[in-house]
């Protein structure tokens, strides 16, 4: 089953990068026999975390940002794809985050 | 007075006819005629003007208020960086030096290939995370002498 992963695809995360992370995860991923369902999704505003990765879980979508292509294999080597919350870009479930709690 | 071809003459009376029957059709025209030709050449204006019942100083008033028309040819890419207040504030004017020296031009200026002219723009609306360059549509933001140099060889084919 594949695991599915929220790149936001708006202007701000685009020109940090989100387009190469959103072509080069997929293939990464499978190469470590993981199948990723990217879903390309709006900005949820909170740019300085842009690009702003989440992983669906059971339990919710788990974030990590800021992310940059150069991040990727140690988030995977994370497991993040799980939604391990070890690696330092994580920022814990997405409903959790204390700016998006407050509204 | 520039030079201009009878293919350029007839491509502009085109776009001309073209916009005919639009209100406001200056600056649709002139957008046309740089992304057809590559920039408005001076000697096109009086055919704009007599077109739009206008004088030349008027057209020409038009042109030279908006940076984004050129009139001389420009370089391959368009390599834009951003110096209003937020930009600024986040170090784009250590950018704009890193990226002078890089080109070795100043601003509206072309690099010795060709392949790079350099422009100041004032807000490219991506403000939370400057500082921000354009080239030509892409957009890159949080830019550092790293992403400057990643984002030229991406886009403008320039390698460090």
């Amino acid at each position: 089953m594949s695991i599915r992963v929220y790149v936001p695809s708006d202007s701000t995360a685009v020109s940090l990068g989100a387009n190469k992370i959103a072509s080069a995860l997929p293939v990464k991923a499978n190469a470590q026999g993981q199948a990723v369902d990217i879903v390309r999704n709006g900005s949820r505003g909170l740019f300085w975390l842009e690009p702003l990765l989440e992983v669906e879980t059971p339990q919710g979508r788990v974030a990590y940002g800021p992310v940059t292509l150069a991040d990727l294999d140690s988030l995977l080597k994370a497991d993040f794809l799980n939604g391990s919350q070890e690696h330092p870009l994580c920022q814990g479930f997405t409903e959790s985050i204390p700016y998006l709690q407050k509204q | 007075m520039s030079h201009i071809t009878d293919a350029q003459q007839q491509q502009i009376e085109q776009i001309l006819q073209a916009h005919r029957q639009q209100r406001g059709a200056l600056l649709p025209v002139l957008h046309a005629i740089q992304a057809q030709l590559d920039y408005i050449p001076p000697a096109a204006i009086p055919t704009i003007a007599a077109a739009f019942q206008q004088t030349a100083a008027e057209i020409h008033g038009v042109i030279s208020f908006y940076h984004q028309f050129r009139t001389e040819p420009g370089g391959q890419h368009r390599l834009q960086i951003c110096c209003a207040e937020a930009c600024q504030a986040r170090g784009s004017r250590h950018i704009e030096a890193y990226a002078k020296q890089r080109l070795g031009i100043d601003y509206h200026q072309q690099s010795a290939d060709g392949k790079v002219q350099l422009e100041v723009v004032y807000c490219l609306g991506n403000c939370a995370t400057g500082p921000n360059i354009r080239i030509d549509d892409h957009l890159v933001g949080r830019v550092d002498h790293a992403t400057f140099d990643r984002a030229l060889a991406q886009f403008a084919e320039v390698e460090a």
